[in-house]
């Protein structure tokens, strides 16, 4: 029987919200300042807006206090699935006043896409855009990826930490408070933005040809879109933009970096080189990364788009790597990524669908479920051909040893075909609208799991059905699929309860 | 000497590339490897940064409906930008006297350049760029200004008040609450 939730789970989970649009609106100050620093009036009054309602939201949710504040699991889940929409929906009203967008779904549309850090974009005239609004989106990028709800745990600790911090899709804990682990994950942040921008603003003076106020600019947009895999750029022509493979290469530590575990961040951190090269995930990600790599190459000289050995690597290395770990940078404008067939397309759809390590920046199924899931494959091949009596290992290494147990194996496998369904559903949907098989799977992927490279059918005159299907697939992808049935139960058992 | 000319100028052909005319950006997007290596004219927007990088400068040219009027200075909105990277001499650049490249609250100069358009050139890592010949300046610079909204930095002010005096109250009633309880018997 279900339990219709009551006014005091209501209370809970405003407060918690409450919270954590207190977070985003002090996070709003920081767009609100730049609009008045660079004289962009007009961006200045959204900003505004947007900050006034998130601390008016903020103030309204903590206002319930309910007597006793813990989280428990399923209360937490909602916060999370719920952050994750009325952060995007508030944070829209900015886009939605710019006059770069047709309608107000179109900038819920880049503000889940930004938050998500998917970097799929129907924005209009990008190249004329505020830079207080190209920081705004970019800015979306690194809340998303660092996680509001890390940001939020960050600065209160307290009851539903450790249930809110699962919700948002991480499954690894450095420290064993979760508080020392959020704050551990933004010290690892702000130390590559302070190395990352610096390393970018120097390339962009020096081989790029910026200006050096100019270049600092490009740096942290840059910055904030390649090392949390957002991809969102702030010209139109993307990387490609730069003319640069030294700017590319600059931004591909940064891309690396982004899709590395913190857990992987932080043995390096530590200097545990052996014990990170062991770990079941790094050497997964870089078999897939290799073997998707080859692909394309191969792909890409079959198709006679590229003559040299230079054109060759150089594209098709960028993009594989922009792909697997779901940053969705592109040098090529996306009616040319479209003519990449056969191999090439394999080779790059199967990156993304894969996607960077668990518990990073990076979406998609993650190299860790595919590890384990070859492992539980190879495991049961073993278990055929051996003696009836013979005892297969279901140990690996993962930051240590550990024992792959039937209960991890089996949820490995489902979250891992729920990636699948979500693929194939947003390309069905995309099928339905005329899009040919290959594009419509691309761009699906490229929603799902949250990479953002397009082949042109994200675009402004795209059908609202598909716009709302591919904003469902960036929040399912984002969250992992689990928070986000926690909440349709949610709302099930309030309609359905006794 | 008619034959002399003549033949200097089929030779000149022949090593000359070809010239396919005036195209839009849209088209050399789209279907750029059949105007590989021919000379085209191209007019547009230079828009984002001038990237000087000694010999030569770089920058972006958009051919779309913006390089009229931008969204934000009140052009109807019409889709994404459409640019190509284009590559000129730098003397020939600075002799142009260009102030700023288009951006928000500039619509850049528009220039009508003439070069050879090259497809995943392999000396470039495969990028496609226009190497300009030679250019002419058609619009120069216009600067436009987006207003202050009132009514909306208002309405934000207004929720940010509202939000502040919830706090408040919410504050001065659960320190009613904790007094309260520190009152009662135990």
């Amino acid at each position: 029987m279900l339990v219709r939730p009551d006014k005091r789970d209501g209370a809970i989970i405003g407060y918690f919200l409450g919270r954590i649009c207190l977070v985003v609106a002090a996070a709003s100050v920081l767009p609100v300042a730049w609009a008045a620093l660079a004289r962009e009036w007009a961006p200045f009054s959204s900003f505004t807006l947007m900050a006034g309602v998130f601390f008016l939201f903020g103030a309204a949710g903590t206002a319930l206090r309910p007597g006793q504040s813990r989280l428990d699991w399923s209360h937490g889940m909602v916060v999370v699935a719920l952050t994750w929409l009325i952060v995007p929906l508030i944070g829209s009203i900015p886009f939605a006043l710019s006059g770069h967008f047709a309608d107000p779904l179109d900038a819920m549309f880049d503000a889940m896409s930004g938050l998500t850090t998917t970097g799929l974009s129907v924005l209009q005239d990008l190249d004329h855009v505020a830079s207080s609004l190209n920081f705004w989106r970019h800015l979306l990028h690194f809340l998303g990826g660092q996680g509001i709800v890390i940001a939020a745990l960050s600065l209160f600790a307290g009851g539903g930490g450790l249930t809110l911090y699962y919700g948002e899709a991480r499954d690894e804990r450095i420290f064993p408070s979760v508080t020392s682990t959020a704050r551990f994950i933004w010290l690892v942040s702000l130390a590559h933005l302070v190395f990352g921008v610096a390393l970018l603003a120097i390339v962009g003076v020096v081989a790029v040809g910026l200006d050096p106020l100019r270049s600092v600019f490009h740096g942290l947009m840059v910055f904030f879109a390649g090392f949390d895999t957002g991809g969102f750029a702030p010209q139109s022509t993307s990387l490609g933009y730069y003319h640069s493979a030294w700017y590319e290469a600059a931004a591909a530590v940064l891309m690396i970096a982004g899709a590395m575990s913190f857990g992987l961040h932080f043995a390096l951190w530590r200097r545990r080189r052996a014990q990170a090269m062991r770990n079941l995930e790094t050497r997964t990600i870089v078999a897939t990364f290799l073997g998707t790599l080859t692909l394309v190459i191969f792909g890409l000289a079959t198709l006679g788009l590229y003559t040299g050995i230079p054109g060759l690597t150089r594209q098709g290395l960028f993009h594989v790597l922009s792909a697997h770990t779901g940053t969705g940078f592109a040098t090529i404008p996306s009616v040319e990524m479209a003519t990449w067939t056969g191999l090439a397309f394999g080779g790059v759809a199967v990156a993304m669908a894969l996607g960077g390590m668990a518990s990073s920046t990076a979406g998609g199924v993650k190299s860790l479920r595919i590890g384990l899931t070859l492992k539980v494959l190879r495991d049961q091949v073993r278990q055929v051909l051996l003696p009836e009596r013979a005892v297969v290992s279901r140990r690996y290494h993962q930051g240590g040893l550990r024992t792959l147990t039937p209960d991890l194996a089996q949820a490995v496998l489902v979250v891992s075909l729920l990636y699948v369904a979500l693929y194939l559903f947003g390309a069905g949907v995309g099928i339905a609208y005329g899009a040919s098989l290959q594009s419509a799977l691309f761009e699906s992927v490229s929603a799902g799991a949250n990479v953002g490279l397009s082949v042109g059918i994200t675009d402004p005159t795209m059908p609202v059905l598909l716009q709302v299907t591919y904003m469902t697939q960036m929040w399912l992808g984002r969250l992992e699929f689990v928070a986000v049935f926690a909440l349709f139960g949610f709302v099930v058992s309030l309609v359905r309860g006794k | 000497m008619k034959r002399l000319l003549a033949l200097v100028g089929v030779v000149m052909g022949l090593a000359a590339p070809a010239w396919a005319g005036e195209v839009s950006v849209g088209v050399l997007l789209s279907d750029g490897a059949a105007f590989d290596r021919q000379t085209v004219t191209v007019e547009g927007e230079l828009v984002g940064d001038f990237l000087r990088r000694g010999e030569w400068v770089w920058v972006q040219l958009n051919g779309d409906s913006y390089a009229d009027t931008p969204a934000p200075a009140g052009g109807g909105l019409t889709g994404s930008n459409a640019g190509i990277a284009v590559r000129f001499g730098t003397d020939a650049f600075d002799a142009a006297g260009f102030d700023r490249p288009g951006g928000y609250g500039i619509r850049g100069p528009i220039v009508r350049v003439s070069g050879e358009w090259r497809y995943h050139d392999e000396e470039r890592g495969g990028e496609s760029y226009l190497a300009v010949d030679s250019f002419e300046v058609m619009a120069r610079e216009v600067r436009f200004e987006e207003e202050m909204r009132w009514v909306v930095f208002l309405a934000g002010l207004g929720a940010a008040a509202l939000g502040a005096a919830i706090l408040l109250v919410t504050r001065i009633a659960s320190g009613d609450e904790d007094a309260g309880s520190r009152g009662a018997p135990s």
